[in-house]
């Protein structure tokens, strides 16, 4: 990773902004900051910075029509900041391009350990031939699993969601993503999805009724628990 | 009807015409025969029958009809009227005979009518008494009162209360464009200045010394005297009114109880639950800034760690507070999915697994438990809210107890903990919100999750109760029940 990488924050209010700059220029940012979503676009038109921390509440535009803007020349990854009840538009935002979400209010070091998983993912997604994190080992080329040093057996779709999980490692992989790398298409229904991951679960998780690898992300996806 | 009513008064002399005719018959032929005497006799059974029949006034007609008949037919010369001195005897007679007889046999049929009647009022005021009763609003009432009194084959019209505002609360429809015309008289009614009039009648309609409201009446012949239940069906009109009055009123006050109950619970609870934290937040704050360089850096973090905690749950409450309000406006939206429920008990003790770090929580989960249909993220708040619960409720070092299984034709999710238990008067208002066990008030919130969990439970479809003392002969078990979900066959 680069040294001092930049971090664009989109807030609209005051005191969520300060301490976001205190506590990521601490962390080693560098931080600019936008309040409105206009000025958010004409920032990042000057200046792709590495990382966007958006908040979806903003005044003047709706949350996804900004991400919409932002993909059309900016694949930053976005992590997105908001309320506990919107999983609808949480899911949107994702859909729309966004990498990963916050739910307000957050502790500052889950949302440390959201912008670093985001900013290691893009480089990781497709030159990754091995992953390791608590005791899963995954071998991509190999298509081979084990848990602590213990070869699993997994079948061809378990296999195929466990990287899709592996890849986005520390970050939340959607239903729709899921679906999508494991079937190929996003006709199917997501109550598949659930089922596999509960499969997977109980050949990988140690308790599977109390999941520590695999962490339900309700009403999203899935997030697979990244060693840093 | 009116007619028809017109024609009935003239049957009892048309009746006595027949009789009287019959009697001229059997007369007639008696005549013949070589050796008839008394043939007066015939005609005057006749008119003892018509009197005992149809009462004085036929009898008397008969009388008359017979006399003639009697004369004309049989006293010779026959086919003549000649009347002679001795024929006005036997006239006195059948007069005598038909007013005897008649008054006699009136009495007796009045009786018997009067009888009838009465027996047809005690019914109709029976059922008029059990219709009305059963009027919960004043309105109901009148208009089951009119309905009544229709039934009694006259029209009416309601008014409620006092003057001069009374109401038209109900009318026969005949009667709309009338009854709309009399407001002034019925007002003047009301007010005690005017005696009840005639076409149509006004009553009042009054319990003791209270007016409730009047009632207009037209009668079906257009005749003053109404019918004789008429003053029984006010009263009871009344009387179903002013019931249906309280019961409004009654229901109006504990509305309004209720809501203002609600009220000042809110307002305790966001005085006291949501002041406590945010003042351990201000005062850790503050002091954090102004008495830095005096703490050492186990006081700074556990100030800070305060200021964390208090944070967290002032969020709580707020969340809690707000899925209140959108489950009760109805403005919830509901995303349902089929999950296992193995997963939503899983994620939620994940959630809370932070504040359970000094419990012992035990999963039992049945693998055999099928599908439940919810919406992923109200199930875990839902679970969160009572397993938050049990932990307020249940001292240090106890165990929590998490279990699944399958029951039928629904999934069984239960969360047992080991505290104090509640008591069985409380058993069901746990479930209501700002409701707060007596005990241990450690930790414990606004009193709204259980209600909130209630609320999102019911939502899908689903119960929720509380059984206390729980399996172990303590504590308190919260038990789940949400309908089974099939499971669906998975494509290619």
């Amino acid at each position: 990773m680069k040294e001092e990488p930049s971090i664009l924050i989109i807030d609209d209010e005051a005191p969520i902004l300060r301490i976001l700059r205190s506590a990521l220029k601490a962390d080693g940012y560098q931080v600019a900051e936008a309040s409105t979503g206009a000025e958010a676009l004409s920032l990042v038109a000057q200046r792709t910075p590495d990382v966007i921390v958006l908040d979806l509440g903003l005044p003047d535009m709706d949350g996804k029509d900004i991400i919409q803007k932002l993909r059309e020349w900016c694949d930053a990854p976005i992590v997105v900041l908001s309320a506990r009840h919107d999983e609808t538009e949480r899911i949107a935002a994702l859909d729309e391009g966004a990498d990963d979400y916050v739910t307000k209010p957050f502790h500052m070091g889950e949302l440390q350990a959201r912008l670093r998983a985001a900013l290691r993912g893009r480089a990781r997604r497709d030159s990754l031939r091995h992953f390791r994190t608590r005791g899963l080992e995954i071998d991509f080329d190999a298509r081979r699993v084990s848990i602590e040093g213990q070869e699993v057996k997994l079948a061809r779709k378990e296999f195929d969601l466990l990287r899709a999980l592996a890849q986005h490692a520390g970050q939340v992989v959607t239903h729709k993503q899921l679906l999508a790398a494991g079937w190929g298409g996003t006709n199917t229904d997501t109550q598949f999805v659930r089922v596999y991951i509960g499969q997977i679960r109980q050949k990988i998780e140690a308790d599977p009724s109390a999941p520590k690898l695999i962490l339900t992300e309700p009403g999203i996806g899935y997030r697979l628990i990244e060693e840093e | 009807m009116l007619e028809n009513h017109h024609w009935r008064r003239y049957l009892p002399y048309l009746q006595a015409v027949l009789i009287v005719a019959l009697a001229t018959c059997a007369g007639y032929a008696w005549s013949l025969l070589p050796d008839a005497r008394n043939l007066s006799l015939v005609f005057f059974g006749a008119i003892l029958v018509t009197g005992a029949w149809l009462g004085t006034r036929p009898a008397l007609f008969a009388a008359v009809l017979a006399f003639l008949a009697y004369n004309f037919f049989l006293i010779e010369p026959k086919m003549s009227l000649r009347f002679a001195a001795a024929d006005v005897l036997a006239f006195v007679a059948f007069l005598v005979g038909a007013l005897l007889v008649g008054a006699l046999s009136g009495r007796l049929s009045d009786r018997a009518r009067e009888a009838t009647h009465r027996l047809r009022d005690v019914s109709v005021l029976f059922e008029a008494s059990r219709d009305l009763a059963r009027a919960l609003h004043p309105e109901e009432a009148a208009a089951r009162l009119v309905a009544q009194i229709e039934r009694g084959g006259a029209d009416a019209a309601v008014w409620l209360g006092a003057p001069p505002r009374q109401v038209l609360a109900s009318y026969s429809k005949a009667r709309a464009q009338e009854a709309d015309t009399l407001a002034l008289q019925v007002s003047r009614v009301l007010a005690g200045d005017d005696k009840p009039g005639s076409a149509p009648a006004l009553y009042r309609l009054a319990i003791g010394e209270r007016v409730l409201g009047a009632v207009a009446l037209w009668t079906p012949t257009g005749e003053a005297p109404a019918p004789r239940w008429m003053d029984a069906m006010l009263e009871l009109g009344a009387v179903a009114i002013d019931r249906a009055r309280l019961i409004k009123e009654v229901a109006e006050a504990s509305l309004v109880a209720e809501k203002e109950g609600l009220r000042t619970a809110l307002l305790s609870s966001l005085s006291h639950d949501l002041r406590t934290p945010i003042a351990t937040i201000v005062a850790s704050a503050t002091a954090l800034e102004e008495h830095d360089a005096k703490f050492d850096t186990l006081t700074r973090l556990d100030m800070l760690h305060t200021i964390q905690q208090e944070g967290d749950r002032l969020n709580r409450y707020v969340s809690n507070l707000l899925e209140m309000t959108r489950l009760e406006s109805g403005a919830l939206q509901i995303n349902k999915v089929v999950m296992s429920p193995a997963e939503a008990m899983a994620s939620a003790l994940e959630r809370v697994s932070g504040r359970l770090k000094d419990r012992r929580v035990l999963r039992m989960f049945d693998a055999a438990a099928a599908q439940i249909c919810v919406d992923p993220v109200l199930i875990e708040q839902a679970l969160i809210n009572v397993i938050e619960n049990a932990a307020a409720y249940s001292p240090a070092g106890s165990t929590i107890l998490t279990s699944i299984k399958p029951d039928r034709e629904s999934v069984l999710l239960s969360i047992e903990d080991e505290g104090a238990g509640i008591p069985v008067a409380d058993l069901d208002r746990v479930f209501d919100r700002f409701f707060r066990g007596r005990s241990d008030r450690r930790g414990a919130g606004v009193g709204l999750g259980l209600s909130v969990a209630r609320g999102l439970i019911e939502a899908f479809g689903g119960e929720i109760k509380a059984v206390s003392p729980a399996a172990g002969g303590k504590g308190a078990r919260v038990e789940i029940r949400l309908p089974a979900y099939a499971s669906l066959e998975e494509p290619g």
